[in-house]
């Protein structure tokens, strides 16, 4: 019951963020002295063109007026179309949102790959020169920006080694080795942004989680030291995975942003940004607010669902 | 998009008109009705006729784009004389209608693609090659069109190539890795510093004649450089040769006007003001400041460098830049609109003057405009009118080289060099480029246009 | 010891254990004091770079275009002949200038909203917190974009923008750390003797949170200098012909192969500097024995 009441509440006040989110973005961009009419009519504009266009966009209606039609829309699934070219926003959306999904998708699992053995070796090793040369690698990884490590992998990679090359996004149903060739460097950029989240908290999960009684227990008990680590130990620290997921969802679309620009992946990142240097702001205020909606949304489920997911949190919330 | 459609004329090295997929044009005495005649037993892809009917249905199309209205803002009319034949009437002489059909507004469709509201993504026209699919920003696929108009000199049914699959790489480093590891087989390139590596690695051609001309645009009505000082003092400022040096390797030959060598029109000394950074200083300083100025130029690195090295040139001069990455649809936008004080250009090839009117002439500046530099000048404006009422080609020369010594003279835009295309290709790509007239003529006119070449009469060597 | 972080601790909200810990300098590991002269050499360039007659001007081109490392150009040159170190000690001084200011100023408004929020609770609480929570709704890079969209693109403005990133992860981390010191022995013993609001908060509260203000310094540096890098990486930061780090490495990523010391060295830099501030604010944190997870 409690966490239902959680649950409604946490709603209630993520639906209201993202409200006031789109209001203020919708806002701000309306400020700009742009006229949407010369991009949608473009450079055979002529005035009476011009004012058709606005009557169709009812640009003279009030703010609050456009605003609530723009919320109307997008909650009804009309994300409207770019003012530049008149592409529906949905019709980009489903060419550009896999391209970013595989990437975030591939850099979560990668992640949690490299650092489960990591962390756990770090963590069981503690303070020996293993757990230092992981921790300090880690820990230089938080130095190197997407924008730097991806320029210095594209250098090595492709442009030295020639292994992998920079021609951008190859999908899935084009064959799955050219795929993933097609991603290896922007995901590996990505993982090295994030990855060293996970192991830090894995850590010292770890070493917490192995100062616990029941692990003590099962040390007496004469289990074997394996069994113990996957079954006792690795098991409660998934949920500090799933949470550091969440968690980092942010620096994983900004971490895109940059990796699809470096790597010419034809994504959200470059949707965006392309929208911006287009000054087709009916795009960009479209993404922000799907971005900021997902990003919101995500942060309140990891926080709604935490106590849920760890036995041990709700046993002592208690 | 040279592929899927036939150019109705077709430019050849001099920058006259030549009938392509039109059989013939010919005018009244005064230009003010222009017969055109298509050439029979030619269909478009989807089987349909293209005959006087699809021409009609054409221009109905171009009509209806406001940007066509302003270049046609002569056509009064034109009517379907017969099967094969259209008149197209004007309201004054228009000698540069054939002229005027080289270019995008030439590329006949089909009646079914205008009718279509998606036409745009499903082309339909008479070339050699018929569109398959285009997925944006990553493919575009034609396939050898099977009932193409024209054979070769042995009667072979043109084209030879099978397919052909157009892939964009923005960046020119990308580009030149797709076809070193073979990717793709044929590219193009623009920017003279890698020219001489791709010589030296790949088997090239290279464009001869009517080279566009890449400069700086001013906006002639916006302060500062609605005062001719200011212009003159970015000229002399402007260090052409180490520009050029720096930003194409001296690949290219530094412009002094929108003609290049080989057009008519061009002019070795047309008087455009030359290097002279005192010069530049004293007419700057007697301005007085007018703030910084802002040049407008596309995100990409290259041109970016490009302009802060200009912006360093001036700078030098006492002249405070700031450089604009826009997109290059919203930089063009911009510059219709006039809001715009100095933008990097690429435009001009100079075919024949009368195709440059609308850049030009004083009657196009208006709220949107396609003179986007704004550019009124008396003498430009007499000299266009007289090149709408004449096809010979050497008063057309004359009347270029008057309109090249006014601009250089009124410094409405600066000028930096003349763009040559190298177009690098592997050794099995044949015969690339070279486009011949269709008979009765049948010479080898153009390989390479602004960029964009003809693949119709291209082999693979096995 | 508690067994357990709760999610709080996850986000930088954790539990602090002030009182005795004090940073002792001369306990420092060696990694600090690398980490120290590396930020003390790189302030010394930057802010000295228009009066050291050996940093070359960062805007004067000429023809030796695209030298390698050498005597006359330590970092080489690039595609206009100008000299990447005199570039990178430059694009610093820009790049670290906005990271600077903007971290100074962040700390101010986000710690003052963190601060009122956390003392106060109530409705001063929810408004602030719904602020906090508006401005944490989109990823940086987003956010940052976004504003500088909006506005027009200069200096200022990018300066706000960056500003904003490291208030909105001040407020968040004070307003924490102030709920926990509100409760305290000491706030409430401070109370009870009839002290006035304005004493506790700047007497009691706030020494008690300059040590974890001091480490997010350090901390704040590295996320707006990556906040402004990828700004300008993109072509939003300060326009061009001002020179930045990101756009810096924005326009070597054209030259990739052929040029790559225009990538390696100013990559190197940045890298060093980001390991600095980093190693200087971690071991901050943990001297104060802040869990946190703020970088």
């Amino acid at each position: 019951m409690t966490f239902l009441r959680r649950l409604a509440s946490r709603l209630v006040q993520t639906a209201a963020v993202v409200l006031v989110v789109t209001f203020v973005t919708y806002w701000m961009l309306s400020l700009l002295p742009s006229d949407p009419c010369f991009l949608s009519v473009g450079t055979g504009a002529t005035e009476e063109l011009l004012a058709e266009c606005r009557e169709r966009l009812e640009l003279d209606r009030g703010l609050f007026a456009q605003y609530g039609a723009w919320l109307g829309n997008m909650v009804t699934g009309d994300l409207g179309e770019s003012y530049r070219n008149g592409i529906q926003v949905t019709e980009s959306l489903a060419d550009k949102l896999p391209v970013t999904a595989w990437l975030i998708l591939y850099t979560t699992v990668l992640s949690v790959i490299v650092s489960i053995p990591l962390g756990m070796l770090s963590a069981v090793r503690r303070d020996s020169w293993v757990d230092r040369l992981i921790t300090g690698g880690a820990f230089s990884l938080l130095a190197l920006p997407s924008f730097v490590l991806g320029v210095v992998l594209a250098l090595v990679f492709a442009a030295k080694l020639g292994w992998f090359d920079l021609g951008g996004y190859v999908g899935p149903t084009e064959g799955l080795l050219a795929h993933w060739k097609s991603l290896v460097l922007p995901v590996v950029t990505l993982t090295a942004g994030i990855m060293p989240f996970f192991l830090r908290l894995l850590r010292s999960d770890v070493i917490t989680t192995l100062q616990e009684d029941y692990v003590e227990a099962a040390r007496a008990k004469g289990l074997p030291r394996r069994w113990i680590l996957l079954r006792h130990v690795l098991r409660p620290s998934s949920f500090t995975v799933v949470t550091v997921a969440g968690l980092n969802a942010a620096q994983l679309v900004n971490g895109a942003l940059v990796v699809e620009i470096i790597y010419d992946l034809d994504g959200m990142g470059t949707y965006l940004i392309s929208a911006v240097f287009n000054q087709d702001f009916l795009v960009v205020q479209t993404l922000v607010a799907l971005i900021a909606a997902g990003f919101v949304a995500i942060n309140m489920l990891v926080d709604a669902m935490y106590p849920l997911l760890d036995p041990r949190v709700r046993v002592r919330n208690q | 998009m040279r592929a899927v459609f036939d150019p109705l004329v077709i430019e050849d090295e001099t920058g006259a008109p030549q009938p392509y997929l039109l059989e013939s044009f010919e005018a009244n005495e005064d230009f003010t009705t222009w017969t055109f005649r298509m050439r029979p037993g030619i269909s478009f892809h989807d089987g349909t006729p293209a005959d006087a009917h699809a021409l009609a249905r054409h221009f109905e199309q171009v009509m209806s784009n406001p940007l066509a209205q302003q270049l046609f803002n002569r056509a009064q009319g034109w009517e379907v004389v017969d099967d094969l034949t259209l008149d197209f009437h004007s309201s004054a002489p228009f000698a540069g209608l054939p002229a005027g059909m080289t270019g995008q507004m030439g590329y006949l469709a089909a009646p079914s693609q205008h009718d279509d509201p998606d036409g745009a993504a499903n082309p339909v026209g008479t070339g050699p090659f018929v569109f398959k699919s285009w997925i944006p920003d990553a493919e575009l696929v034609v396939e050898r069109n099977p009932n193409y108009w024209r054979t070769d000199a042995e009667g072979r049914a043109l084209p030879y190539l099978d397919r052909i699959v157009y892939r964009p790489y923005v960046e020119p480093d990308v580009r030149r890795l797709a076809l070193e590891t073979g990717d793709i087989t044929v590219t193009h390139y623009d920017l003279g510093l890698d020219s001489e590596h791709y010589r030296e690695n790949f088997k090239t051609i290279e464009e001869q004649s009517l080279l566009q001309t890449l400069y700086v645009m001013l906006n002639n009505a916006r302060a500062p450089f609605d005062d001719i000082r200011a212009r003159q003092a970015l000229a002399h400022c402007t260090d052409h040769e180490t520009y050029n040096l720096l930003r194409t390797a001296g690949e290219f030959d530094i412009a002094n006007g929108p003609f290049a060598p080989n057009t008519p029109g061009h002019l070795p000394d047309n008087g455009f003001p030359d290097y002279d950074l005192e010069a530049g200083r004293a007419l700057w300083a007697e301005i007085g400041d007018p703030g910084t100025i802002t040049l407008g130029t596309t995100p990409d690195a290259h041109y970016r460098i490009g302009a802060e090295l200009l912006a360093q040139m001036w700078a030098d001069c006492g002249i405070d830049v700031e450089i604009q990455q826009l997109d290059q649809g919203t930089l063009i936008l911009n510059a219709v609109m006039g809001n715009f004080q100095a933008a990097v250009w690429r435009n001009h090839n100079g075919a024949t003057v009368q195709n440059e009117r609308v850049w030009w002439d004083s009657s196009y500046t208006g709220f949107i405009a396609i003179n986007m530099g704004r550019i009124k000048n008396p003498e430009i404006d007499a000299a266009l009118a007289r090149a709408t009422l004449t096809d010979d080609r050497d008063e057309l020369r004359r009347i270029a080289e008057e309109v090249n010594r006014a601009l250089a003279g009124g410094v409405h835009n600066i000028w930096l060099h003349w763009v040559r295309w190298l177009i690098p290709h592997h050794e099995d790509v044949q015969n690339l480029g070279w486009i011949t007239l269709p008979p009765p003529d049948g010479r080898p006119v153009l390989n390479i246009l602004e960029g964009r070449t003809f693949l119709t009469e291209t082999w693979l060597a096995q | 010891m508690p067994g357990r972080r709760s999610l709080a601790a996850l986000r930088g909200q954790g539990p602090v254990e002030t009182g005795g810990s004090r940073l002792r300098l001369a306990e420092q590991p060696l990694g600090f004091w690398l980490a120290a002269v590396w930020l003390a050499a790189l302030t010394f360039f930057v802010l000295l770079a228009p009066v050291l007659g050996f940093v070359a001007d960062p805007e004067a081109y000429s023809r030796n275009v695209l030298q390698g490392v050498g005597w006359s150009h330590w970092f080489g040159t690039d595609e206009l002949g100008r000299d990447m170190f005199a570039r990178v000690v430059w694009g610093g001084r820009l790049s670290l200038m906005i990271a600077a200011i903007s971290v100074a100023v962040g700390i101010l408004i986000g710690g003052l909203m963190g601060l009122l929020a956390g003392f106060f609770g109530g409705w001063v609480d929810t408004l602030l917190s719904a602020v906090i929570n508006i401005l944490l709704s989109l990823p940086a890079l987003i956010l940052a974009l976004f504003i500088v969209t909006v506005l027009e693109q200069n200096t200022r403005n990018v300066t706000i923008a960056v500003t904003i990133l490291a208030a909105r992860a001040v407020a968040r981390i004070v307003r924490a750390q102030t709920l926990r010191f509100r409760q305290r022995e000491f706030v409430t013993a401070a109370r009870c003797m009839g002290a006035r609001t304005s004493r506790l908060i700047f007497r009691e509260v706030l020494p008690n949170l300059l040590p974890i203000i001091v480490a997010f310094t350090f901390l704040g540096l590295g996320l707006v200098i990556v906040g402004e890098g990828g700004l300008s990486f993109i072509g939003k930061s300060v326009p061009a012909p001002a020179i930045t780090w990101g756009g810096i490495l924005a326009v070597a990523k054209g030259k990739l192969s052929a040029a790559p010391h225009l990538t390696i060295y100013p990559a190197i830099v940045m890298f060093c500097t980001l390991m600095a501030v980093n190693y200087i604010g971690d071991t901050l944190m943990r001297r104060f024995d802040v869990r946190q997870s703020l970088i």
